[in-house]
């Protein structure tokens, strides 16, 4: 072995021996590192689940709110149809259920607190039993109100927000 | 002693202290950021998905409301609609706790040939909560009789020649929008 290539080999030598030390040190470092890694990373998966909660919790709130309104609408309609041919009104002190009795059918409207649903049935000896439900918006009380030929529905909404009413004229005040 | 460069050379460039060490701490920064720039966006989407909720709310209500004194004033008699609207509005206003604005402006009906006299156009603005508003009309011919309830309230204020008026009255009040088919129409 010349000089030259003893040089050479010891310079090698000296250079491994420092990697050994900085890849022995690494080591220790990277369970350290990793447990780092682990806890930021359970983290980021807690509040992403958090946030995809949020989001999804959110569109059911709005989905449940816009079926709502546009059951509202059509319950409004129904509502002034149905008192437009009642006969007579019975509306318990409980307020549920309203019977609006008609030439040969009675309408029942029930509040069904479990289902956040307004229930509308219909009695007839010709035709039949028709069943209804109207979802009604969260947190909503409604009640009916009878006052001479006027017939209101008024649903209240949570917070200080203006409640719905649907008025009705009933064919005759009869009680 | 060996330079740095020398060094470099014999490690691999994924097991470098410093480029690890350096790496975490910029995968944590920029996870960091992403899931905040999720969290604010989400938080204004909810945001705005409650306002909008909101205003959807009243303007329902405001229709319902403006609906309710619609078929109130169809009740009124002719003569008495200039009294009893204002009055029923102010009642309404006071149970609801919104602004209406009741406008009556009279029109010549006679051109119309099947009503004589003048008609009066009644428009019925709510307003509920801060924006949303509804505005709906009511047009009532002189000698019209208090309609009763039938099967459908909305089509029973109008006969077929008063139906035929209305179409000829549309070519003539062109600052009214008329309704096509009932006397309630909106916009």
């Amino acid at each position: 072995m010349t000089v030259r290539n003893k040089t050479h080999y010891a310079r090698h030598q000296a250079a491994c021996t420092r990697i050994g030390f900085l890849t022995s040190h690494r080591r220790g470092y990277t369970l350290i590192e990793t447990l780092a890694a682990l806890s930021l990373l359970s983290l980021l998966a807690t509040s992403s689940v958090g946030i995809l909660a949020a989001a999804t919790n959110m569109s059911t709130r709005q989905a449940h709110a816009r079926q709502s309104r546009r059951d509202v609408q059509r319950l409004a309609e129904t509502f002034r149809k149905d008192a437009s041919n009642t006969l007579q009104t019975v509306v318990p002190e409980s307020d549920w259920p309203v019977t609006l009795k008609q030439n040969d059918s009675s309408v029942v409207y029930n509040w069904d607190e479990h289902k956040l649903s307004l229930t509308r049935e219909v009695k007839g000896k010709e035709s039949g039993v028709r069943f209804e439900r109207y979802l009604m918006p969260q947190q909503s009380t409604p009640r009916v109100f009878v006052h001479d030929r006027r017939l209101a529905l008024e649903i209240a909404l949570q917070g200080n927000q203006t409640p719905w009413v649907v008025e009705a004229i009933l064919k005759s005040s009869g009680k | 002693m060996f330079s740095n460069e020398i060094l470099n050379h014999f490690i691999h460039p994924s097991q470098r202290r410093g480029a690890r060490r350096g790496s975490l701490i910029i995968e944590c920064v920029i996870a960091a950021m992403l899931v905040t720039v999720a969290s604010v966006g989400l938080l204004r989407l909810g945001r705005t998905a409650s306002n909008l909720n909101r205003q959807a709310n009243h303007r329902l209500a405001a229709t319902l409301i403006a609906e309710n004194i619609a078929l109130r004033v169809q009740q009124i008699p002719f003569d008495q609609l200039a009294t009893e609207t204002k009055a029923a509005a102010d009642q309404t206003a006071k149970e609801t706790n919104s602004k209406i604005t009741i406008t009556t402006k009279s029109f010549d009906a006679t051109p119309t040939g099947s009503v004589d006299g003048q008609g009066l156009h009644v428009t019925i603005e709510v307003r509920t909560g801060t924006t949303t508003s509804a505005v709906r009309h009511a047009w009532r011919f002189p000698n019209q009789p208090v309609p009763e309830p039938t099967d459908n309230v909305t089509e029973s204020t109008f006969t077929t020649a008063d139906r035929n008026s209305q179409s000829q009255l549309k070519l003539q009040l062109t600052s009214v929008d008329l309704p096509r088919q009932s006397h309630g129409g909106s916009h």
